[in-house]
């Protein structure tokens, strides 16, 4: 095992453990790339917080972790987990395409297809259908 | 007269063991050599039973096997070598992982995404490097470097103070 393999044993240890899958470590150029899918939000946080264990600020430069909730399906329902608030549904997946839609922090939307890693289609309680950040959306 | 006979028999018991002089090599001499020469070999396995050496296991390449093999039959003693060994499976070496450059406009949209809501946090690319500079607090950084990653755009400097 490499050094940094040894160094960050127990954050492929949490990813193993929470069952993500297509987990690929590699190491290359100085960083270890760990990536996989999960099924859920609470098994990435896993892995994430295998990582806060190490380092808590978060800041370490040879590690990428790139563990994206992946396979949900259409209808799946997604809470909202902004810092306090509303989370912007908007017309394009970007921050500078315009808001067609807002859901409060807590309350739900519906998957409609997780169109990228970063930007998944949802539709809100009001029928509302656009692109909300995935990062605010907990499944 | 005894000792002519006596003198007869040593002769004749000399001349037998003359005969016979070939030395043959124990089986257990040969497993020991044979053992060390498959020793470098881990998951392979040799077992010599009448100067035949028996070669089974797994060898990790066609040609550490063939060298083995050649090896084996080098002994003194050693009548034949017979393969039963098998060559592993090694799984391709995983495709390098895709980067994407930092200066890349695309990537700096999404970097610009992922900053929105943490104000006190900069960004610059120095050196064809991210570089992140500013305060955030650990709840922040820990989602600013889940977005980031994402991105894979190679190393990434977090340089911002975490509170």
């Amino acid at each position: 095992m490499s050094t940094l393999q040894d160094k960050y044993s127990s954050v492929v240890s949490a990813a193993q453990s929470a069952g993500v899958s297509n987990l690929q470590v590699q190491e290359q150029d100085g960083i270890l790339y760990v990536s996989g899918n999960a099924s859920n939000t609470a098994a990435k946080d896993a892995v994430w917080n295998a990582l806060g264990a190490i380092d808590s600020t978060y800041s370490a430069s040879d590690i990428n972790i790139d563990v994206q909730v992946a396979g949900l399906a259409a209808g799946a329902t997604l809470t909202i987990a902004t810092e306090d608030s509303n989370l912007n549904i908007r017309q394009e997946p970007s921050t500078e395409a315009a808001v067609v839609g807002k859901a409060a922090k807590g309350s739900s939307v519906t998957l409609v297809e997780q169109t990228s890693d970063d930007w998944w289609k949802v539709k809100t309680a009001d029928g509302q259908e656009g692109y909300a950040y995935s990062r605010y959306l907990r499944a | 007269m005894k000792k002519t006979i006596a003198m007869s028999a040593l002769a004749l018991a000399v001349s037998f063991g003359s005969i016979s002089c070939k030395k043959k090599v124990s089986d257990a001499d040969l497993q020991t050599s044979a053992t060390t020469i498959v020793a470098a070999n881990p998951s392979a396995t040799v077992e010599v039973k009448e100067g035949v050496a028996h070669l089974g296991g797994t060898f990790a390449s066609q040609a550490e096997k063939d060298a083995a093999i050649k090896s084996l039959k080098e002994i003194k003693g050693v009548k034949d070598v017979h393969d039963m060994a098998t060559i592993a499976e090694v799984a391709p070496p995983p495709p390098p992982v895709e980067t994407t450059v930092a200066v890349d406009p695309m990537v700096q949209q999404k970097v610009k995404d992922a900053l929105k809501d943490f104000p006190s946090v900069n960004v610059e690319v120095v050196n064809g490097e991210l570089t992140l500079t500013g305060t955030a607090s650990s709840a922040q950084a820990r989602k600013i470097k889940e977005s980031v990653d994402a991105l894979k755009v190679g190393k990434v400097n977090y340089n911002y103070t975490v509170k």
